[in-house]
């Protein structure tokens, strides 16, 4: 039914939007693919290595934040950005 | 994040038999609980020979990335449980892990096999995502573990 009608906000509210039936990982890949147009990121290249999964999560969020790197590599020796 | 890049990797990593678990906003994705992300998160199979499976699945996935040579065992099983790589696409990140502080290994998060395009993938299940997620510091975190709480009925836990 594409026109639903609501004696009220709040029982709209109430109300679950309707979906195709396709919940789940191809939506999930729609919306990453809207939120990637909508707010395009550049990223670097290569790989980061971190000592626990807490550096990890406070090197997506701190920007400066000094980024263990394998010696050797080519690729810049720059902090990820943060997770949007 | 790009449809046919997730699912290309996805494949990479079922035809080079990587050992692994889909944790993260993907995995939610797969439960249908869905929010925006760019990265995969998956814990590996902390073994020499699954870190050399992962670096031929990325590296069929990537063209060869020579950047992929920077992953190693010795680190993954070692003092870096945790890494980052970011292929040439730009697009995305994937963040792997082997171990999770204490609590959380591929051998301890609970999984189920799912499908996409034919492709077979190691989910985490909803409590066990429920279980990594509710006890972290990242607001985004304590949201997933509510709305999988809500969606699942895991208020018991």
């Amino acid at each position: 039914m594409a026109v639903e009608k609501y004696r009220s906000a709040e029982e709209m509210n109430a109300a679950p939007a309707a979906s195709r039936g396709d919940e789940g990982f191809e939506r999930f890949l729609r919306h990453c693919a809207r939120w990637r147009r909508l707010a395009p990121r550049a990223f670097p290249r290569g790989v980061f290595k971190f000592a626990s999964v807490e550096e990890a999560q406070q090197a997506r969020e701190q920007a400066g934040l000094e980024v263990k790197r394998p010696t050797g590599s080519d690729a810049p020796a720059t902090s990820p950005p943060g997770l949007g | 994040m790009e449809r046919d890049e997730i699912l290309g990797v996805l494949r990479a990593f079922e035809q080079e038999g990587l050992e692994y678990v889909l944790v993260g906003a993907a995995a939610m994705g797969f439960h249908g609980v869905v929010r925006a992300t760019e990265d995969l998160d998956l814990f590996i199979r902390a073994t020499a020979d699954n870190v050399e499976r992962l670096k031929r699945a990325f590296r069929r996935a990537y063209a060869e990335d020579p950047n992929v040579g920077e992953i190693s065992a010795e680190d993954l099983l070692g003092d870096y449980p945790a890494l980052r790589y970011y292929p040439p696409s730009g697009d995305l990140y994937f963040d792997v892990m082997t171990r999770l502080g204490e609590a959380a290994t591929f051998d301890t998060v609970e999984a189920e096999v799912k499908e996409v395009e034919g492709i077979r993938v190691r989910v985490a299940t909803p409590l066990a995502l429920y279980r990594l997620k509710k006890g972290t510091v990242r607001p985004i975190d304590r949201q997933d573990a509510e709305a999988l709480r809500q969606r699942f009925d895991l208020g018991g836990e």
